[in-house]
């Protein structure tokens, strides 16, 4: 509360005393012949000063009230500005910080696609070795065991003889036998 | 004709060459004759001593295959020359032989695996 206002109110609790005080004074000092006769005139005194400092209550409480709705006024609006303000930085904050994570995110998005993509080729690239590999192992059990089989029932003895013929030109080439 | 290339006229392996050679003991053993256990002795010797080469073969050969084998060797390389014969049907085809330790596979088995290997 504002200073003027607050002298304001002890003036006004001051005047209201003094009258009370004068009130009580008066009706000890007079004898009580004078004091009905002069009991109107000053009850009228004392009833207008009362009215007046009703009246300059009144107005203290009037601008009391407005300098209070006026305070509450302006605090609301630092409290808005405030909290526009503090809104506003927060929403930059926020998207700094939304700006960091998506950044974040998409770094390790990009890992992670890297190394899952890097993981799976190799692993592809495994497989196909080893089913290569594994088919090329069948193909030849399988080419050896269709050849066994039908060559050790079905081939000639004339191509087996020619065989051994070859096998023994071979050995002599070789200088197997000396 | 001596003892030896009596034997080695009708065997072709040394297995037979020695069962000849014990055949004609036997029968010498009738009519004994003058040195005739040196003789057989000095054969039998001469025979064991001979190396022969030894073929790994995936069946039996049609008759008469042998003698011409082992005519043909003869021809390269001595009259005295015998094979031993040995029976080993993984090798499918062709055959595989050893001779003083050094063993040569040329069979149709080896061809295919040497095959795959290449693959």
């Amino acid at each position: 509360m504002d200073l003027p206002i607050i002298i304001l109110f002890i003036f006004v609790i001051l005047a209201q005393w003094t009258l009370i005080a004068l009130l009580v004074l008066n009706k000890k000092t007079e004898p009580k012949a004078s004091l009905t006769l002069t009991e109107p005139r000053s009850y009228g005194v004392l009833h207008r000063a009362y009215k007046k400092a009703q009246a300059i209550l009144g107005q203290a409480e009037l601008s009391s009230v407005k300098i209070h709705a006026e305070a509450e006024l302006a605090t609301k609006k630092i409290s808005d500005q405030l909290t526009e303000e503090t809104k506003k930085k927060l929403d930059e904050y926020l998207n700094t910080l939304t700006s960091d994570g998506k950044s974040q995110v998409n770094k390790f998005l990009e890992e992670f696609e890297k190394n899952t993509i890097d993981a799976t080729n190799k692993s592809l690239e495994d497989y196909k070795k080893t089913q290569i590999k594994a088919i090329d192992d069948n193909i030849g059990v399988v080419v050896e065991r269709a050849i066994e089989l039908i060559l050790a029932k079905k081939m000639p003895d004339d191509l087996q003889t020619d065989l051994i013929y070859e096998a023994l030109e071979q050995a002599k080439q070789e200088k197997l036998i000396t | 004709m001596d003892l030896i290339a009596q034997i080695l006229t009708q065997s072709y392996t040394k297995t037979q060459a020695l069962r000849a050679l014990s055949d004609l003991e036997d029968k010498a053993r009738k009519k004994p004759a003058k040195d005739q256990e040196e003789i057989f002795a000095k054969a039998k010797a001469e025979i064991v001593a001979i190396e022969p080469l030894h073929l790994f073969l995936p069946r039996g050969l049609p008759d008469g295959e042998l003698e011409k084998i082992v005519g043909k060797l003869r021809k390269s390389y001595g009259p005295k020359f015998l094979v031993e014969i040995k029976f080993q049907g993984d090798l499918i085809g062709g055959c595989a032989m050893s001779y003083k330790g050094v063993y040569k596979d040329y069979s149709i088995k080896n061809k295919l695996k040497l095959w795959k290997l290449d693959m």
